[in-house]
């Protein structure tokens, strides 16, 4: 009855074609204005800006001077530190970001076990998530020390050789992976949640079946919560592309350039070299790269993320 | 083998398990606070331990010892960061508010294209923006300024704008006509008749915008350069690469760094588990 109601009422509203504006709207744009404004001020000039910027020599002092694609070309043929920063940040896609999924995953899964005190678990693995990024890179610093670390310190104990964590080039990335992992609570919630919504129901009838936890897993619960994989992946390939803190705080970008990211390039670029117009090339570039990655992982979703019909 | 004492092994194991990966991940953390309580020369020790011997408790009380050589000032840092905190956190209540109710219940021929803008505002990474709005706030002389980090939340959140939007479009559509027929107006039904309704999403909102604030450290590193306009993020990584005397102090102020976010989950946990899950619905 109400939502019969409900449809009488929108639809008394005549639905007559009208110009674009009218009268009847004014509320809405009054009530929409701060963010019809900031969305032109903070999204809309400085998007076409920074692509006119990206177009031109602009060291914020003086006016652009238009260039045409030099940037661009500069970027991709002679800046060598920026093909490397386009390694590393790709690296971290590639093994930081699987890494984090199935380890956020592991733990979920984990943390559904039906035990006592599960949620005590549930708070000791999602603390470090509350750690502010910088005050982490800081703790890893120590962590990670050469000299003093308690990593190394652990590697003693189980009698490994101690380890340059942060001062040699091959462990750099790895060192800023595990240090990522170390936050994992953050996905670990999310699939917690999609977790708790598999049905019990498809798990009893698949052991009637005889299914073992393994088929279970494959074809109940990785195929249900897809959904959330998929999210945690779009959302990991836009964060992981931006790695920003890690560089900073923890290696500036060294030893010989091994941890330059993309963000940390571009941030020393523009704020630290003033070349504005070089950072907001790269700026365009890494977001058609994430662009890219978006819409190749949307184009194969149709084909592993799972939707349960209306009306479950 | 029985299968209860096969049940039982299993627990166990579960158990150890759970425990291992918890230590593993509390131990960083327990030990940057045994380090905030240890003596330099403890810090630097080989092998590293996780009780203070002796016990200190100055490299707390130098963090606001404005006479201490290594003094950096922490205190103003910390104002700083509440001071932005509090001004994004009113910015974007408001903000939103208005916004979200405007994209829930208020008519516009335009709205799906609005809609969708608002939507396109949260893919773009902020790289490509934060050149021209460094221009903006030169211009209009806000760099180096809290302004810089305040005024924008005052613009609306997309991503909270959707969040408010999602939860009034949940509540019954005959609450407004009621107030309406009784002649309230817009702005009347909003705060009276649906904002009592919305307290749980506005908490979020709170809680959420306070820690994305309060960790903010690009933002803050861009548009703040002086000592003492710093947010705790920045002035903290300014630490970095000092002298390594301060080794103690960096611990200290690293654990007072993280203490606000630990007292807001425990006392907003609920708020803080409903937003999270929220953002995880938007796929």
């Amino acid at each position: 009855m109400t939502a019969v109601l409900h449809e009488k009422t929108r639809k008394t509203v005549p639905e007559k074609r009208s110009p674009l504006f009218s009268r009847k709207d004014l509320p809405f744009y009054l009530f929409a204005s701060p963010w019809i404004i900031g969305m032109l001020v903070f999204f809309i000039y400085p998007a076409i800006m920074s692509f006119y910027y990206s177009l031109t020599s602009y060291d914020i002092v003086s006016q652009p001077v238009f260039a045409g694609l030099k940037n661009y070309v500069t970027l991709f043929t002679k800046d060598q530190i920026f093909m490397k920063s386009v390694q590393n940040t790709l690296y971290m896609v590639a093994f930081s970001l699987p890494l984090q999924l199935v380890l956020q995953l592991l733990l979920a899964m984990m943390l559904n076990w039906n035990m006592k005190g599960i949620g005590v678990y549930r708070t000791l693995f999602y603390i470090p998530v509350l750690v502010p990024p910088v005050s982490i890179s800081l703790l890893f610093t120590m962590v990670y020390d050469d000299n003093y670390g308690i990593l190394n310190a652990l590697l003693k104990l189980c009698g490994l050789p101690p380890q340059q964590w942060l001062t040699s080039v091959q462990l750099s990335k790895p060192s800023i992976i595990i240090m990522g992992l170390w936050t994992a609570g953050s996905g670990m919630l999310f699939y917690l949640s999609s977790l708790k919504n598999v049905p019990a129901s498809l798990y009893e009838s698949a052991s009637i079946d005889g299914a073992s936890a393994w088929t279970k897993m494959w074809k109940i619960t990785l195929p249900i919560i897809s959904p959330t994989i998929f999210f945690q992946l779009i959302m990991g390939v836009i964060g992981t592309f931006q790695l920003f803190t890690e560089s900073y705080v923890l290696t500036k970008g060294g030893p010989d350039f091994s941890s330059y990211f993309m963000m940390y390039y571009l941030y020393r670029t523009a704020f630290k070299e003033g070349k504005m117009g070089m950072a907001s090339a790269m700026a365009w570039i890494l977001f058609v790269i994430i662009l890219l990655f978006t819409i190749l992982i949307l184009a194969t979703s149709k084909k592993w993320v799972y939707y349960e019909e209306e009306g479950k | 083998m029985t299968s209860k004492t096969k049940r039982r092994i299993i627990t166990s194991v579960k158990y150890l398990l759970l425990s291992v990966i918890g230590a593993i991940f509390m131990l960083p953390l327990v030990w940057l606070v045994s380090n905030s309580f240890k003596t330099f020369d403890q810090i630097i020790q080989f092998p590293p331990s996780l009780i203070p011997h002796p016990f200190i408790t100055s490299n707390y009380t130098d963090l606001f010892d404005s006479t201490n050589p290594n003094y950096v000032p922490m205190p103003t840092f910390i104002k700083n960061s509440f001071l932005v905190c509090v001004g994004t956190v009113i910015g974007t209540l408001l903000s939103t508010v208005v916004v979200g109710y405007a994209f829930a219940r208020l008519r516009c021929r335009l709205k799906n294209i609005l809609f969708i803008i608002l939507l396109s505002t949260l893919m773009i990474p902020s790289s490509v923006l934060v050149i021209p709005i460094f221009t903006i706030f030169r211009d209009i002389h806000f760099l180096n300024t809290l302004k810089a980090l305040i005024v924008p939340s005052f613009f609306g959140n997309a991503f909270f704008i959707f969040f408010m939007r999602q939860f009034i479009m949940g509540i019954p559509y005959e609450l407004d006509e009621a107030a309406y027929m009784d002649g309230a107006s817009n702005l009347r039904i909003l705060f009276n008749v649906l904002l009592p309704l919305c307290k749980p999403v506005l908490m979020s909102i709170v809680v959420l915008e306070f820690v994305w604030t309060w960790t903010d450290f690009y933002t803050p590193l861009i548009y703040l350069t002086s000592e003492n306009k710093m947010t705790l993020a920045v002035g903290l990584a300014m630490f970095q690469g000092q002298r390594q005397s301060l080794l103690g102090l960096i611990a200290s102020a690293t654990v007072v760094s993280v203490i606000p976010m630990i007292i807001l989950f425990f006392s907003a946990q609920k708020y803080f588990v409903e937003g999270i899950s929220f953002s995880g619905m938007k796929a």
